[in-house]
């Protein structure tokens, strides 16, 4: 990234996709909120969003890449009527699933 | 203590800072931040904790140290930087210690913003006299003058001069104050949690029916 570089785009929508996580569960992915290169609190704010839009006992992945967003989401889902499933370490960035409830 | 032991402390006790800082990723801007756009407690909570510890030393010094306790004049300048500083930093992301860091790990909108912190100070410290209230000519005579700069009786030192009761005292009432504060949160936090296993077996139930 340039120091004038704009980033090109916040937030970007994959296809959904299923996802087995270490519970043994299959869960499928309705939506991917890309949060890379995004500093705090964007990723908290585009996360709350995305629960908010989401049907009850769908499951969103969210990628982060900043270490104090990525501590700041579980604790954050209590109060969006959400669980924390788990939170993957990838090659470049940590995947948050959330599930609302 | 040489001028030159004075620097070599300092830098030693603030690269211990900028270690626990880094690593325990505390964050003033999030405690306050978090706590009312998303009414989550977590940094919160530990911004409690450090000035609870912070206020009994603090306070404790005071009474017994004979150290230089550090002296910060307060006035309505104080409460008018404080808001500007406020909407600065949740617009910069982060207070002046996480920019920096922040900065250190690579994030180049913190090294924009600490670069704007310094030419602000710089800009500020232009027209000092003149946005310090109370005026800088009645305040700053050379002799101490505690009223001036304190608004009345603000602080504990202030009120152990004058009134003979220790600082501590005062300390402890603020550190009673701050511990019903995290009470106040953890109750919360449990109501949240109480709310969140509620709506989510009323979902269960009307999936299983």
């Amino acid at each position: 990234m340039g120091l004038f570089s704009k980033k090109p785009k916040a937030e970007e929508t994959a296809a959904s996709h299923d996802v087995t996580l270490s519970d043994g569960n299959t869960y499928t992915v309705v939506q991917v909120v890309d949060c890379i290169g995004d500093s705090c609190p964007r990723p908290q704010l585009m996360t709350k969003k995305t629960v908010g839009q989401i049907e009850v006992g769908q499951v969103i992945e969210v990628m982060v890449d900043n270490p104090s967003s990525m501590e700041a989401i579980p604790p954050m889902c209590d109060e969006m009527s959400a669980t924390h499933l788990e939170t993957v370490k990838d090659a470049r960035c940590w995947k948050i699933y959330v599930r609302k409830d | 203590m040489s001028v030159v032991g004075e620097c070599i402390v300092a830098f030693i006790f603030g690269s211990v800072v900028g270690l626990l800082v880094q690593r325990s990723r505390f964050c003033n801007t999030a405690a306050l931040r978090d706590a009312m756009l998303f009414s989550t407690y977590r940094n919160t909570k530990a911004l409690l904790v450090a000035m609870m510890i912070l206020t009994f030393g603090f306070t404790l010094f005071i009474t017994f140290g004979e150290g230089k306790t550090m002296h910060f004049d307060v006035g309505l300048n104080t409460f008018a930087g404080l808001f500007i500083f406020g909407v600065g930093m949740v617009l910069a992301g982060a207070c002046t210690v996480s920019t920096w860091v922040k900065a250190g790990e690579g994030n180049i909108g913190a090294v924009w913003a600490l670069i704007f912190t310094f030419v602000g100070m710089f800009l500020f410290s232009l027209v000092w006299s003149a946005n310090y209230w109370p005026p800088a000519p009645v305040s700053m005579t050379g002799e101490p003058n505690l009223e001036a700069l304190q608004l009345g009786y603000a602080n504990a030192a202030t009120l152990q001069e004058k009134f003979g009761i220790p600082a501590i005292v005062f300390g402890l009432m603020q550190v009673a104050v701050l511990y019903a504060i995290y009470r106040a949160i953890l109750r919360k936090e449990a109501i949240q949690a109480g709310h969140h296993r509620d709506v989510a077996k009323s979902h269960e139930a009307a999936a299983a029916e």
